[in-house]
């Protein structure tokens, strides 16, 4: 038993390591709409609706324990959570009816999930007050959303179709990339994008250490 | 044969996580507790099938006949926390007291995760279009829980059996975990179209 506990407490302490990092705010943010980034317009609206998503979601998360008690928190604030990705829905067919047709199901999954969903998650979780998302969090957290889908959509456009607002990108329009039309390719530009984020909060990380040792 | 038909396709062709990319940032999160990754996996997969029968059942039933079909998602992750509480609180039974309280709070990743929602959905979308049977909706609906339960089950597998001490130091973390989701997004896209055309 105290073993079991010990490899429980180990296992929460890599999740909580894992979850409370830039890189992980980027992916949280990005994943749930990376499926429909297929272009650069959509990734760009995908990424504007799950970026009013998470805004949203986060003033939630702090208005709902005013009036909800401790069981109803959660449940309330899931419910209102996807009534902002049901209006955020009606918002993305009034501005973009083609895009939205196109998109299907994806704006309302996408709004209701990621790092909306995680935030909601939180207050379930009953985390420390030093380890919830702050605010600098959740602003880096819808740019980022907007930022990388709109990059992950002009590059899978890029390397499948070949071209990029319909303007053909010499040689790569006539040898588009089949894995970047499916899945697997978008998880690997999402991939690429973290290992790009990750080793820039590493070097920052690093430079904040010397910074302090020379203080010491 | 079209009940068989439709939960291969859902477990496999159509898969929640690997191919539709749907409730993949939850299976990420609950692999990192290989230990419990099973009994997670069983029941984020329980869940997802019974909020596909419930869910579809629910829209057909009351939302759709009374013109608030727009409103299902806020309905149906209600139902889907309230599915994974309950299953939740079943699963944990004779554990003691605080065991049982840190059981349940750790069941709201799994409730929040799109899988569930995005199985409702998705057979709403299908009950709207009328080209849905009852045994396609409930064969999808199993089929997606049957999905998202191997999904979990091999993602954490893998993901347990990756030595980080030999993988790249840029790529270490969530970097491989993405590479590894893409690969098996990919292995998963090797069978399309021939398990769910073994029985259609």
């Amino acid at each position: 038993m105290a073993l079991n506990e010990t490899i429980a407490r180990a296992q929460d302490l890599r999740v909580r390591s894992m979850v409370h990092t830039r890189t992980f705010v980027v992916v949280a943010a990005s994943l749930p709409g990376l499926a429909a980034a297929s272009t650069l317009v959509n990734g760009a609206l995908m990424g504007a609706a799950v970026a009013v998503s998470i805004v949203c979601a986060a003033i939630l998360t702090r208005l709902v324990p005013r009036f909800a008690g401790r069981v109803a928190q959660v449940p309330v604030a899931l419910m209102l959570n996807a009534v902002v990705a049901i209006l955020l829905g009606f918002a993305l067919r009034a501005v973009e009816p083609v895009a939205h047709q196109a998109l299907g199901l994806y704006p309302v999954l996408a709004c209701a999930s990621g790092m909306a969903s995680i935030l909601v998650a939180e207050m379930g979780l009953e985390t420390a007050e030093g380890e919830r998302f702050t605010a600098v969090d959740i602003v880096f957290a819808a740019v980022s959303a907007v930022v990388v889908l709109a990059a992950c959509g002009c590059l899978t456009e890029l390397l499948f179709t070949g071209q990029v607002l319909g303007v053909a990108a010499g040689p790569l329009a006539n040898s588009s990339i089949a894995i970047f039309g499916k899945s697997s390719g978008s998880l690997l530009i999402l991939a690429l994008v973290a290992i790009i984020v990750q080793a820039t909060e590493r070097s920052h990380a690093g430079a904040e250490d010397g910074k302090e040792g020379e203080r010491a | 044969m079209s009940f068989i038909n439709a939960i291969f396709t859902a477990a496999l062709d159509n898969n929640l996580v690997f191919t539709q990319v749907i409730g993949l940032l939850s299976v990420i999160v609950l692999a990192g507790r290989p230990t419990e990754a099973l009994r997670y996996a069983g029941l984020l997969g329980l869940a997802t099938a019974t909020s596909g029968v419930l869910g579809s059942a629910l829209y057909a039933g009351f939302l759709a006949p009374w013109g608030t079909g727009y409103f299902a998602p806020a309905v149906l992750v209600v139902l889907n926390a309230a599915i994974v509480c309950g299953a939740a609180a079943v699963m944990a039974r004779g554990l003691s007291a605080a065991e049982r309280l840190e059981a349940l709070r750790r069941a709201t990743i799994p409730a929040v995760s799109s899988a569930l929602l995005g199985v409702s959905l998705a057979n709403a979308v299908a009950a709207d279009a009328g080209t849905a049977t009852v045994e396609g909706l409930m064969g999808t609906a199993i089929g997606s829980g049957i999905g998202v339960f191997l999904a979990v089950a091999l993602f954490s597998l893998i993901r347990n059996r990756v030595d980080d001490t030999l993988v790249p130091r840029a790529l270490r973390g969530l970097p491989i975990s993405l590479v590894t989701a893409s690969l098996m997004a990919l292995a998963f896209s090797g069978v399309a179209g021939i398990a769910g055309g073994m029985f259609a």
